[in-house]
């Protein structure tokens, strides 16, 4: 993995090299796609302007998501323990994500004003649920004579939650954890298109108002930026908390090239 | 030798197994039909029997995770409903868990059952020479052959020094020479031990070179069928496959497996 980063930087920088090159090649007008160069010249030139609005955006993605955490992989666990449970909330979860929770994002400006708090309501109604999803799986995946050889060792439910379930349930969790923090981002953005005073999203919908492509695409580098560290934050504390089960993945994987 | 004072030990302790007329249902599935045996304290049982004829369901009553639908068992003096202190199994999948150690692995039965992990260090340590797992006790159990992991999760089954094991298919996994190696060293922790083992196995020479008794099963319902013993003098060795003793308990297996019709 570590060292084929090679060759997604050579694609993107032939790109890139494409882009500059076609821009200049068919004399494309600057509104209608910007040169790489003026949208990195952009960036420099902003770069204060831009950290506000991404710092924004990415408090309330760090918000939603934190929201969700705490939430989500509770609920996983108490749908898990409890059949009488999962039967009552599990098949209002599916309904309230079968419905786009965009048209819901109107309403809770509504309710909740244009502050930071609403937005990290709306990353967080669409980062949880795939959190409540992977810990179900995960907490569901321990074998079953594992559970068995908790119980002829006599250990407390508490205990054997603790030491197999839930360390047994990790990798799941954190793919989930994964998703959730792009959903997360998503969320943010569009919390902000629905009504904001700063933020990414409300950036990207006044450039868009006043054909400033440069800035358009300046937006969207931020973004990126901030949606590859939020991914590798994510995997970074796995490989933290569950170092065990990537040295097992990468084994497998050079067994299997 | 200590191996016959912990003979008489045990002896005296009174740590066998009394299965009376269990039953076990699921659903309209009859699994196990009123079956009666006793095993006594130190000796080694093999059961024996088709897929499906309710081996497992039987050592999972024992062990006190599924209660039977009629019947009762008893450990020694004690009526099962739930898992006896007394006992250490040993299922076909090692059942480890991946983020701990050889030695932590082990000592997970202490951890759950509030043993203190002091009072056992050295038999930890016997159990990791006894075993050869000498050298890899930090090694994470992907890193073991499957084998080996058996080893590891024979270890765990002993470290809290149970008087009864259970082991379901504990080589079923292992390839044929690994198997026979688990076998002699099974044979050599037993000889040191001398637990009360009940041993299920797909494998007829697997039981005649391990056990005391064999139980042959018959399927639907699951009964026991004929029981057989094994007159052949311990420490046993794979060289005695061809003795007289070893050729008729195979046999006599044979002709019970060809009456019930199954062909094993
Ligand atoms: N929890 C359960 N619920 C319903 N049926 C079960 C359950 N456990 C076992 N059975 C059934 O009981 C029968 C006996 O199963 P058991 O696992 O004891 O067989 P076995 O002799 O161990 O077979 P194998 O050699 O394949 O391990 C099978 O028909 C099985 O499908
Ligand atoms: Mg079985």
């Amino acid at each position: 993995m570590r060292t084929n980063w090679i060759y997604p930087a050579t694609a993107i920088l032939l790109s890139v090299a494409v882009w500059q090159f076609s821009v200049w090649a068919f004399a494309v007008p600057a509104y209608l796609l910007p040169p790489p160069l003026a949208v990195a010249q952009r960036l420099v030139e902003d770069f204060t302007f831009l950290s506000y609005h991404s710092w924004i955006t990415t408090l309330e993605t760090l918000g939603g998501f934190l929201l969700s955490v705490i939430i989500g992989i509770p609920l996983g666990i108490l749908l898990v323990w409890s059949r009488t449970l999962e039967r009552a909330i599990m098949p209002l979860l599916v309904v309230s994500q079968a419905f786009p929770k965009v048209a819901v994002a109107p309403l809770i400006i509504i309710w909740f004003g244009l502050g930071l708090f609403p937005k990290i309501l709306i990353a967080f109604s669409v980062a949880f649920f795939p959190i409540v999803v992977s810990t179900i799986a995960g907490m569901r995946s321990v074998d079953a004579d594992l559970n068995d050889l908790a119980r002829s060792m006599q250990a407390s439910s508490l205990k054997t939650f603790l030491k197999i379930r839930l360390p047994f349930a990790m990798p799941q969790i954190f793919s989930g954890l994964k998703v959730a923090i792009a959903f997360a981002t998503v969320g943010a953005v569009v919390g902000e298109w629905v009504g904001a005073e700063s933020g990414l999203g409300y950036l990207l919908l006044s450039a868009n108002a006043n054909l400033d492509t440069a800035l358009l695409f300046a937006v969207l580098v931020a973004l990126m930026v901030i949606g590859l560290v939020l991914y590798y934050a994510v995997e970074l504390a796995e490989r933290l908390m569950i170092p065990w089960h990537i040295s097992i993945r990468s084994d497998e994987l050079r067994a299997s090239s | 030798m200590t191996t016959d004072a912990n003979l008489v030990s045990s002896v005296r302790t009174e740590a066998d197994i009394q299965i009376a007329g269990v039953t076990q249902r699921f659903g309209s599935l009859l699994a196990l039909d009123t079956v009666d045996l006793r095993i006594s304290a130190g000796e080694f049982v093999s059961v024996l029997g088709p897929s499906g004829c309710g081996k497992s369901t039987l050592m999972r009553a024992v062990a006190g995770l599924v209660p039977p639908t009629a019947g009762t068992i008893h450990i020694g003096a004690d009526l099962v409903r739930k898992p006896h202190p007394d006992v250490g199994i040993v299922f076909q999948k090692a059942t480890l868990l991946p983020w701990r150690n050889v030695r932590d692995n082990i000592t997970l039965q202490l951890e759950m059952r509030n043993l203190p992990a002091a009072r056992f260090e050295k038999r930890l340590r016997q159990l990791i020479t006894l075993t050869g797992l000498e050298g890899f006790e930090s090694a994470l159990p992907h890193q073991l052959s499957g084998g080996m992991q058996q080893r590891v999760a024979l270890c765990r089954a002993l470290i809290h020094d149970p008087k009864i094991m259970l082991m379901d298919e504990p080589f079923g996994a292992l390839d044929a020479m690994t198997r026979e190696t688990m076998n002699l060293e099974l044979q050599r922790v037993w000889l040191e031990s001398r637990k009360t083992v009940m041993f299920i196995t797909h494998s007829i020479s697997e039981a005649v070179f391990l056990s005391d008794r064999i139980v042959v099963m018959s399927k639907r319902p699951g009964k026991i069928a004929t029981i057989i013993d094994v007159d052949l003098p311990r420490p046993r060795s794979f060289s005695m496959v061809g003795e007289p003793a070893f050729i008729e308990a195979t046999i006599r297996i044979r002709e019970c497996f060809d009456a019930l019709g199954m062909t094993e």
